[in-house]
């Protein structure tokens, strides 16, 4: 394969492996970030300063943890995913959700707790009031997806330790930037460096305009 | 009838709010009032179910809520509805809110438009329609939130200071709607520092102060209290 066609190819991984991790993990963050605000427990501090601290949890602790339950003498070994893309999906959707949670918590806690609230007395089941109070802090939502993507597309330890880097199937932009410095390729490495740095001043750009609208 | 049992709650601090309140509300209106921080939000808030008691229980028609099943909870949760001191309205416009309450109970949305229209029309609010809620002032933005908690449907209706942003002339249309609602076989419950508003409703008033009920009063009992504040008023204004 040509060079240009491998760097097309290792953008479109790239993306298409954190976003689903993004989608993957706010189908849990973002319902338990609404119970922790719903609660009214004192519990709830605690539990948000836990979360809070493992924001910058080391991401290769991460890939060691999933190394070592995928690996085939692990728990989950028989499931064959140790070194494949679903593998960096799971590792980077459990990273960035402690981010997703406390973010979309600072959402729901606010006086936004209030369309839950509104939409639960005017007759609404759980479920609609969910819906009520995601379509209206729709933005603010996607703002908090778009953050989560940009740490997880730039997140190297769960990508190589449970993706393993495999050229034409693991591999990603911060594996392959890492491989190519080991080899001396400086000027592919800063190749890839700028595009990924792109893509995430892209996506922190859109995060700007939208955190900067007022949504109405 | 709403009625609640020795209802203690508090929030996360876990200093008690509402300490051990018995109360019936029986009649078509109920008035309650009291000093900021007394807890007339947080007792509202409990009598429509929204706040679970840290003991005690709350009888919606002598059914005990708190020990219902979600799907039970919902039916009788459809019986209360309850405006926020300060409502919040969603996005789109007055007819969106205004029909949230019948879309979300499976009218269809035609249906549900036009029983808007005649409700907004009957509160002379029409010509709001189509606005946005920033396009609202204080007081249509709180008359919005009432019309939406009118069309629910439900028995009980339970009003935070609902006077707090209307003018005089709104104030005579809020009474004229309660009375309205009150007609239709419905009940009211209201919290406010408003004391000629409550003076005008002519019902029964709980006074509530840190988190107890200190008096049931009538209406008639703020005549003379007023009466006296504003002699004292003028006597001050007149020396000056
Ligand atoms: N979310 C909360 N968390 C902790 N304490 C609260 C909360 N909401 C209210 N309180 C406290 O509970 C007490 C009762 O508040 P509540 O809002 O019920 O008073 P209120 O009678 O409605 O006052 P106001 O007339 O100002 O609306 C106050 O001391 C208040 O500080
Ligand atoms: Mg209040």
């Amino acid at each position: 394969m040509s060079f240009i066609g491998e760097i097309i190819e290792i953008t479109i991984r790239s993306v298409t492996i954190s976003l689903s991790a993004t989608i993957l993990s706010s189908l849990w963050s973002i319902p338990l970030s609404l119970i922790i605000a719903r609660s009214r427990s004192r519990m709830t501090k605690a539990l948000m300063g836990v979360l809070n601290s493992l924001i910058g949890f080391p991401t290769v602790l991460v890939g060691l943890f999933l190394y070592i339950i995928f690996s085939s003498s692990g728990p989950l070994g028989g499931l064959g995913i140790l070194y494949t893309p679903f593998a960096i999906m799971i590792g980077e959707a459990l990273l960035i959700t402690p981010l997703l949670i406390s973010l979309s918590y600072e959402i729901f806690s606010k006086a936004y707790y209030e369309y839950w609230e509104t939409s639960i007395t005017l007759g609404a089941t759980p479920a609609q009031a969910f819906m009520k109070l995601i379509t209206e802090r729709f933005e603010d939502i996607i703002v908090v997806l778009l953050i989560g993507f940009s740490r997880a597309i730039g997140e190297l330890g769960v990508a190589l330790m449970v993706g393993g880097n495999i050229r034409g199937f693991t591999r990603v932009f911060t594996t392959t930037i890492a491989l190519e410095v080991s080899k001396g390729n400086f000027d592919i490495a800063l190749f890839l460096g700028f595009i990924l740095l792109i893509i995430v001043s892209t996506t922190s750009a859109i995060i700007r305009i939208m955190g900067g609208r007022k949504s109405d | 009838m709403i009625e609640l049992r020795d209802v203690w709650f508090s929030y996360n601090s876990g200093k008690p709010i509402i300490h051990g309140v018995n109360l019936r509300l029986s009649n078509e209106i109920t008035i309650i009032i009291g000093p900021n921080g007394a807890g007339k939000t947080t007792l509202l808030k409990i009598i429509a179910c929204l706040y679970k008691p840290d003991k005690g229980d709350v009888l919606i028609d002598g059914v005990n809520f708190w020990k219902l099943k979600s799907k039970e909870k919902l039916i009788m949760r459809r019986k209360i509805v309850y405006v926020h001191e300060n409502p919040v309205l969603f996005k789109g416009t007055v007819m969106d809110n205004v029909t949230y309450p019948l879309i979300i109970r499976g009218h269809s949305l035609e249906k549900a438009r036009e029983k808007a229209l005649k409700l907004l029309k009957s509160l002379k609010l029409e010509y709001l329609t189509d606005r946005k809620r920033n396009e609202l002032s204080a007081g249509e933005f709180q008359l919005v939130a009432i019309a939406r908690a009118i069309i629910s449907g439900a028995k009980y209706i339970v009003l935070d200071e609902p006077t707090s942003n209307l003018d005089l002339e709104h104030r005579i249309v809020l009474e004229s709607i309660i009375r309205e609602i009150v007609k239709s076989g419905k009940q009211v419950i209201i919290a406010t520092h408003d004391r000629l508003f409550a003076l005008k409703l002519n019902t029964e008033i709980i006074e509530i102060n840190n988190g107890e009920i200190r008096s049931i009063l009538h209406s008639k009992d703020l005549y003379q209290e007023i009466e006296e504040f504003i002699k004292k008023a003028g006597k001050k204004s007149l020396n000056s």
